[in-house]
């Protein structure tokens, strides 16, 4: 054992393979530790159930809101037809001229109140006068008027 | 290690048959037996287990392939609800743009008979409110039913007064569309009515209902426990489709001008019915349609029937003299009549044993077509008439559309009647000439008379304009249908040209409107009895009438049916022409004509 001590050498030693049954398998490995493994699989399996749920969960969630929110449309929508059926009576020509004539003291307008004025005819813009053959070539390849008139130079 | 079995605790092995042993008393089983009997026992249990799996594989291919589709329809039945899904009734609009007819949602009222103990009392409480018998409302309530209609599409008033009754239980509220008609009676004869289930009943919505109506769809859907459907679930089996927009040819303001002034002229005139057309006799479009005694489309229910027909298009009348332009044009038309050539002017003229006479005496020797529509001479149109004769009068008045519905797109149009030539007896050549014994529907006559202010082509008369979607994209456009020529433009701007010195200076001076070239025609016919011949003292007082010439865009028809007092057409009808056209022609923005010399007018 002294001597042992004494020649504590360590030589490099080639070690045959380990056989595949002696090396510590997976399995044997988990366990070692199971509640870790336990915890792994319970979350593995549990997981995508709760994300089911609260997958599930939250689309009905949703459909109730989207319900709520179709209500609220189909009542704002029927509040919005029943203004424009208002305003449509409001609007009615019988009505205004009703209010004109009896709250407002109007009456219809008399031929000599009422006047044509003949507008001026439009101004018809007289054709361009026929461009150079210099214009001509710079509209063309796209230069501009003032341009033109320096290669008219 | 098998362990031989005592004798005091032996077991009894099934299917081990037992040796004999000779020389013991004791039976000897050995391994080899115990384990074919383990390995029969172990075989009997697969079998079966192998056939109850069977078994069950069995029932689950029968149920899961042969019997799913049925099973799966029985599991959708019990878990989804279909329903469909209502559509909304599209609205009609006048030809800017304006509501006519729009839908608001009401609230429809139900009972439950089954939860209501005491249907006497039950009905005498809800009847006031619901403005019915309540003898009506108990018969509704029939012993034993679920559901039952009280009173559909009431109003809030209605509803806020049941719900403070606290009837619950017995009284439910069912949110349904109703048509509005924002301007209450304005056109209630051209836009009609719908019934308790929204179908077109009259009018244009009866006209158009498939094109109002839509398509409702179907959907599917589960419900949760307090029965609100799951949006989640919902699948669309059929989508809807709301019905389309109409929008109409009509203008509302002409419209109510046309009411105006006709409600004005039926209670000066005293007279007891009224109706007004107006038309764009370039394009045939209907502007305005008016008919007085009038109704409310939203409560129709509250009138008689009879005041619901749409009379401009659905009675016909004995035009009278307005028929006149419609001879002379005829026989200019058919080169048996000239501008320049005079007829006589006898004070009344014998056919037969008949008498035709004029009501105005306004000549005494001779007279010219101009002078006949002028003064609206009976003796002169019965002359050009028989110049005609009977063959192509009848040819011309047929061409003009008599006899036969103008194709207008609203229901309920008569053809008027127009016998054939061989049952022209006695004058009738005659008294057609000037418009009795011949009958059209006022429609008839205004669109006849246009095709004289549209160069000799007659067009047909129509109400919508264009059809289209709820957002406002064109679906279909109508736009101007074809026109016929009937007489050659010449002839038509001749007997406009007469029908302008008719206004000038002739029976219908009343209808003139200053600033502009007004062309017209007075009628006033008499009204025929039943038991023949004609009623005394009742007449149909008109005037058609076409403004400004030459470029008309306004032909007005007006009728005033049994005036009281005056009762001729240029006196009665003539004014509610003039008013109506006046504000028509400057609310359209029609300029004034600066000269009223005609073109192209013999000097």
């Amino acid at each position: 054992m002294m001597a042992a001590q004494r020649r504590a050498r360590i030589y490099p030693v080639v070690m045959p393979d380990r056989r595949l049954r002696d090396r510590p398998a997976p399995r044997r490995r988990f366990r070692r530790h199971p509640m870790a493994v336990a915890m792994v699989v319970a979350a593995l399996a549990i997981l995508p159930a709760l994300l089911y749920v609260h997958q599930r969960t939250e689309a009905a969630a949703t459909g109730y809101t989207i319900l709520r929110l179709q209500r609220e449309l189909a009542r704002l929508e029927s509040e919005h037809a029943r203004l424009q059926a208002t305003v449509s009576a409001l609007r009615s020509p019988q009505r205004i001229e009703r209010i004109a004539m009896t709250e407002l003291g109007m009456v219809p307008p008399r031929q000599r109140q009422l006047a044509a004025i003949t507008t001026a005819p439009a101004v018809v813009a007289s054709p361009a006068p026929p461009r150079s053959l210099a214009e001509r070539l710079g509209a063309w390849l796209g230069l501009g008027e003032a341009q033109a008139r320096e290669l008219d130079r | 290690m098998t362990r031989r079995p005592s004798g005091r605790s032996r077991p009894r092995l099934h299917g081990l048959r037992r040796r004999p042993a000779p020389s013991s008393r004791r039976p000897s089983v050995t391994a080899a037996d115990l384990q074919r009997a383990v390995r029969r026992r172990i075989l009997v249990l697969f079998a079966v287990l192998f056939s109850a799996q069977g078994l069950l594989l069995g029932r689950l291919v029968y149920i899961q392939g042969t019997q799913a589709g049925h099973l799966q329809r029985l599991a959708l039945n019990q878990q989804l609800e279909a329903f469909p899904l209502p559509t909304q009734r599209g609205r009609i609009f006048d030809r800017a743009g304006r509501p006519l007819v729009t839908n608001v949602e009401a609230e429809s009222v139900f009972a439950v008979p089954r939860a209501i103990p005491d249907r006497r009392a039950f009905a005498r409480r809800v009847a006031p409110l619901l403005e019915l018998n309540p003898q009506e409302v108990e018969r509704r309530l029939e012993p034993g039913l679920y559901f039952a209609w009280l009173r559909r599409r009431v109003s809030p008033q209605t509803a806020a007064g049941l719900r403070a009754l606290r009837l619950d239980g017995q009284v439910g509220f069912l949110r349904e569309e109703r048509r509005a008609y924002p301007n209450g009676t304005l056109a209630a004869h051209l836009l009609g009515f719908v019934g308790v289930d929204n179908q077109g009943l009259a009018g244009v919505e009866l006209a158009y209902d498939f094109t109002l109506r839509g398509r409702p769809g179907r959907a599917v859907t589960g419900r949760d426990a307090v029965g609100r459907p799951l949006v989640e679930t919902q699948r669309l089996a059929a989508p809807p489709v709301d019905g389309a927009d109409l929008v109409l040819t009509i203008d509302q303001v002409v419209q109510h001008i046309a009411e105006r002034e006709l409600q004005k002229g039926v209670q000066e005139s005293g007279a007891a019915r009224g109706m007004v057309l107006a038309i764009d006799p370039r394009t045939g479009e209907v502007l305005a349609l008016a008919a007085v005694p009038s109704f409310d489309p939203g409560a129709f229910q509250r009138v008689p029937p009879r005041r619901w027909v749409n009379r401009p298009i659905s009675e016909v009348y004995e035009p009278g003299s307005t028929f006149k332009v419609i001879t002379v044009a005829a026989a200019l038309d058919a080169g048996r009549a000239t501008l320049a050539e005079r007829f006589d002017c006898p004070p009344s003229l014998q056919v037969g044993p008949h008498r035709i006479r004029d009501v105005h005496r306004y000549c005494t020797t001779t007279q010219t077509l101009t002078d006949i529509i002028r003064y609206s001479s009976n003796v002169g149109a019965a002359q050009v008439a028989a110049r005609l004769g009977r063959k192509t009068f009848y040819d011309y008045i047929r061409r003009f559309g008599f006899g036969a519905p103008t194709g207008i797109d609203l229901p309920g149009e008569a053809r008027g009647i127009v016998r054939p030539p061989q049952e022209w007896l006695g004058p009738s050549l005659h008294t057609i000439g000037f418009g009795q014994g011949i009958s059209a529907t006022p429609l008839q006559l205004l669109v006849a008379a246009s095709a004289l202010a549209n160069g000799g082509v007659l067009v047909r008369p129509h109400v919508v304009r264009m059809v289209r979607d709820r957002e406002g994209r064109l679906l279909q456009g109508v736009g101007t249908p074809p026109g016929r020529r009937v007489v050659s433009p010449e002839v038509a701007a001749a007997v406009v040209r007469m029908m302008v010195r008719a206004v000038e200076d002739g029976t219908g001076k009343l209808a003139a409107v200053p600033g502009y070239v007004v062309a017209g025609k007075t009628g006033t016919a008499q009204i025929p009895a039943p038991e023949g011949g004609y009623l005394e003292g009742r007449y149909i007082a008109s005037f058609l009438g076409f403004a400004p010439v030459p470029q008309p865009r306004l032909a007005i028809l007006v009728v005033l049916e049994e005036p009281r007092g005056a009762y001729f057409g240029g006196t009665v009808a003539a004014p509610v022409f003039r008013a109506i056209a006046e504000a028509a022609l400057w609310y359209l923005r029609v300029p004034p004509s600066a000269s009223l010399t005609i073109p192209g007018s013999a000097p």
